[in-house]
């Protein structure tokens, strides 16, 4: 692993080479947001990999690989988008962590979880006017079903199950949520049929928390499991398969559910796949379309904007890039165009992860995008070009909610 | 003549504690939670520091900083937003729940019915320092200055649990997703909010004196004003932090002292205060219900007369600025001092009532009716009915053809003030009895006795309009 080498003088001439790249390739969607440039990680850090904004989009965590110290977290200007650290005070077990990454709401409060390389999972409550990390008790908690470290960590968008896939077996393991304490318990491992060895690379509850996607590194597919509605453990036998890139590493559902996407971290060519998903039966549909080939770059991780209408995709090779695409069609007919002005420079190589700061299209006017860079220590934001849909004004003429009502009750109303 | 009083003082402290007890306590979902002001509280005002205050010898001023922190607990504050007080609702489209989620745009894929089980544990932590300071006058008048810098973080802590088959409409997936949602301007539910200022400041103007040449009675009656520091509620978010209010207040009150010698150095008293005061009108924002559509009614959906089949929340427009009178407030304090050498020791109580606020909203309503959801759901079928307006719907009515469907009007009806149900938007009558301890210790110093205490107290709501709060804070007074 690379030590941290870039000085503050480096850091200006990375900052200004990245404005100026992003000067040349302005566009729409994205926007560098300037007074933040390159945000370094806080001393000490080393290497992050994944990082989330908080629900309420007031915060961002990201983790390190080599570290002895806590995650990372800084506070967002709910204006600029401009990510400011918060100095940690409270004791916390010193971990060498993948990746960080926050809960949903649970029962009013939210939490930040990381994977850690012994293999653990740390949980911490986040103090919502400070971003002040309280390590839970019990934590860390041990990963019953891993042999080494994993990279993904996520937790179920109705808050009550946490899951990691355990890279250097063939299971996924879950755990449940005390919803008052955010302690996690009856943590199981899941051997999953069709999971070879070292295959898991990251998993993915569907946003109605009914199935899970496992991101199958060396198996090259993707699985589909559905869940069990108490335990969050997901199914031994998957209940769909689909194939994949090499290497796939990295999934995520659209927050409507109507999509999954897929990426590589190796190879090329062929390194992103999109699926339809159907709701009921939890089938991924490989697009007619697939695969698709990011230039120059492995893929890092995958996210959805909150309306589900573009695709942000980290690049990992030099330089770094983000890569966004805008979603049309539906179905098998789903397909992928890169926005003007894609990839976006970060001006680093291995930027491996992206998050959008909401999946609530309609929580707020502004959105913020953020890329990990491990090989510079940084973090990259943008601002998103971004109108909430029309779903969600006050008075709008476009009426999801109107055409939804007329599809679902008007039948059943004209057979009264 | 002293004992006539003490039984006086006795039956009207028993009688104001059975109207806590037996005050309004209705089950109607509040929409504004005004919390009690720190500068006017006695308990806070007084422990420790009262008995200071009436044995300042040569001193002229007596000054008293309390960093304090409180929070509510208990019941009544989860209930005090649910419809009926439920401890939770429940969510179901298909119209047999305490609410329909299709009010909130919540609708599930066709062949599922969303639902869901809402529940709220509202906390108010304030946290601070309170300051009083005390100059006495020629003649035996004072004039004492009560007031508190605070910061106050509310959090509704929102727990929605159970939820099965998500909403279809983006931003509407769920009940908690649709509280945060830009379309709604007020009543939001999303995390803590925070507010810091300055509570509204208190000043005493009182007259000292003995009482009946008795060099251990110590009594005092007051005029008090209230200086109003704040804007008032906003309504942006249903449980919003309020720091001070925009309403001056003036009261009258008394304080009264017997000591008892126990000894050379240890003494034993009763004290206690009686406060009224009286809130003047100023005006806020508030959300309103209609009638005779109940509770919650402001988290139904309006449409327009000429857009009728485009639904969006009732709540920005029942929402309006409110002449608000919050009327009288009602203390009486009665506490026991044991001073032992340097330590003193308190115990007391405190019974606070508050009236029903008068609320008078300025009504600005646009032309808008109640969404005919049944009448927009059947726009596409082949014999689709004109749209109108669900002008007798309630929040737990839905689309679904059973005993709970919202009835569809003949003609588009349009919301009148008369609809407006005022008291929705009041803050109804506050009613709580609280129990306080206080350690105190004087320092060695001759020339400027200075004092230390820590206290806590307890104070349980005494109707469902009123939070339990627990309190610490510390003393640090000089005289000088």
């Amino acid at each position: 692993m690379k030590k941290n080498f870039y000085s503050p003088r480096m850091y200006a001439i990375i900052t200004v080479l990245w404005f100026a790249h992003s000067a040349l390739a302005s566009s729409n969607y994205l926007t560098p947001i300037p007074s933040t440039g390159l945000m370094p990680v806080p001393a000490g850090g080393d290497e992050p990999f994944f990082g989330t904004y908080s629900p309420d989009s007031k915060f961002y965590a990201t983790a390190f690989f080599d570290t002895s110290g806590s995650p990372a977290v800084f506070s967002v200007n709910s204006t600029t988008g401009a990510l400011t650290p918060i100095t940690q005070t409270n004791p916390i077990t010193p971990q060498e962590t993948y990746g960080a990454v926050f809960s949903p709401f649970i029962n009013g409060a939210y939490y930040v979880a990381t994977s850690n390389f012994d293999p653990t999972v740390s949980v911490f409550s986040v103090n919502q006017d400070t971003g002040i990390l309280t390590e839970v008790t019990g934590s860390p908690f041990t990963n019953p079903g891993a042999s080494e470290s994993y990279y993904s960590i996520t937790y179920a968008p109705n808050g009550k199950w946490l899951a990691i896939p355990n890279s250097g077996g063939s299971s996924i393991t879950t755990f449940e949520i005390n919803q008052s304490t955010g302690v996690l318990f009856n943590g199981t491992a899941t051997p999953v049929t069709g999971l070879s060895a070292n295959g898991p690379g990251a998993v993915a509850y569907s946003p109605d928390g009914r199935f899970m996607a496992i991101a199958s590194y060396v198996d090259n597919n993707v699985l589909v499991c559905s869940v069990d509605q108490t335990t969050g453990v997901p199914s031994s036998t998957p209940v769909w398969t689909v194939p994949s890139a090499q290497h796939t590493w990295f999934i995520a559902y659209s927050p409507d559910g109507k999509w999954c996407a897929a990426s590589s971290e190796e190879g090329s060519s062929n390194n992103l796949y999109l699926y339809s998903v159907d709701a009921t039966s939890g089938q991924l549909t490989s697009v007619t379309a697939n695969p698709y080939t990011l230039i120059g770059a492995d893929s890092g991780s995958v996210a959805f904007s909150p309306d589900s209408t573009h695709l942000a995709v980290a690049g990992l090779a030099y330089p770094g890039y983000v890569f966004v695409f805008s979603i049309s069609g539906s179905g098998a007919a789903g397909t992928l165009t890169q926005v003007a002005g894609s990839p976006f420079g970060t001006v680093d190589n291995e930027t491996y992860s992206v998050s959008f700061s909401s999946n609530n299209p309609c929580s707020s006017n502004n959105l913020w995008l953020a890329a990990v860079n491990e090989g510079s220590n940084s973090i990259s934001t943008f601002k998103v070009a971004y109108t909430p849909p029309s779903s969600c004004s006050n008075s709008y003429s476009n009426n999801l909610f109107a055409a939804d009502l007329q599809a679902k009750y008007g039948p059943i109303l004209a057979a009264q | 003549m002293i004992k006539n009083n003490k039984k006086y003082l006795l039956i009207s402290t028993l009688l104001m504690c059975s109207i806590g007890m037996n005050s309004h306590a209705d089950d109607y979902a509040h929409s504004i939670f005004v919390p009690r002001q720190l500068s006017y509280n006695p308990m806070y005002e007084d422990a420790l520091v009262f008995d200071e205050y009436a044995h300042m010898g040569n001193e002229k001023f007596l000054l008293s900083a309390k960093p304090i922190y409180t929070q509510t607990v208990g019941n009544s504050i989860k209930r005090y937003f649910n419809i009926h007080h439920l401890c939770s609702m429940n969510v179901q489209e298909n119209g047999t729940g305490n609410i329909d989620s299709l009010w909130f745009q919540d609708i599930s894929a066709i062949g599922s019915m969303y639902s869901s089980i809402l529940a709220f544990n509202p906390i108010q932590k304030t946290y601070g320092a309170l300051i009083y300071g005390a100059l006495m006058l020629p003649a035996d008048f004072a004039i004492t200055i009560n007031f508190a810098a605070v910061a106050r973080n509310n959090n509704m802590y929102i727990c929605e649990s159970d939820i099965m088959n998500l909403g279809q409409v983006p931003g509407f997936s769920t009940l908690t997703q649709a509280f945060t949602s830009t379309g709604l301007n007020y009543g939001k539910i999303c995390g803590t909010q925070s507010q810091g200022g300055v509570d509204d400041i208190q000043i005493k103007f009182l007259k000292n004196f003995s009482l009946c040449d008795d060099a251990s009675l110590f009594g005092d009656i007051y005029a008090l004003v209230g200086v109003p520091t704040g804007r008032g509620s906003q309504a942006v978010y249903l449980f919003e932090p309020i720091v001070g209010s925009n309403h001056a207040q003036f009261g009258l009150g008394l304080n009264a002292e017997k000591e008892f010698e126990l000894n050379m150095c240890d003494q034993f008293s009763l004290y206690g205060e009686f406060k009224w005061r009286y809130g003047f009108k100023a005006t806020e924002t508030r959300s309103f219900d209609m009638t005779p559509n109940g509770q919650w009614s402001r988290y139904m959906l309006f449409t327009t007369p000429t857009a009728s089949a485009n639904p969006f929340f009732a709540i920005n427009n029942l929402t309006f600025a409110a002449d608000v009178t919050p009327r009288s407030s009602l203390d009486l304090l009665l506490a026991a001092h044991v001073g032992l050498d340097k330590f003193s020791f308190e115990l007391g109580y405190n019974f606070w009532y508050r009236q029903a606020e008068i609320v008078c909203p300025c009504i600005s309503l646009p032309d808008v009716g109640i969404a005919d959801l049944v009448g927009i759901a059947q726009l596409a079928n082949a014999n689709p009915v004109t749209v109108t307006t669900s002008s007798t719907a309630n929040i737990s009515q839905g689309v679904l053809p059973n005993s709970n469907q919202m009835v569809h009007d003949a003609t588009y009806t349009l919301v009148t003030p008369a609809n407006i149900n005022v008291c929705s938007g009041a803050q109804a009558a506050s009613c709580s009895n609280a129990v306080f301890g206080s350690i105190g210790y004087t320092c060695d110093n001759r020339w400027h006795p200075i004092d230390l205490g820590v206290n806590a107290s307890y104070e349980g709501a005494a109707n469902s309009n009123t939070a339990s709060v627990v309190s610490v804070w510390v003393n640090v007074d000089i005289q000088f």
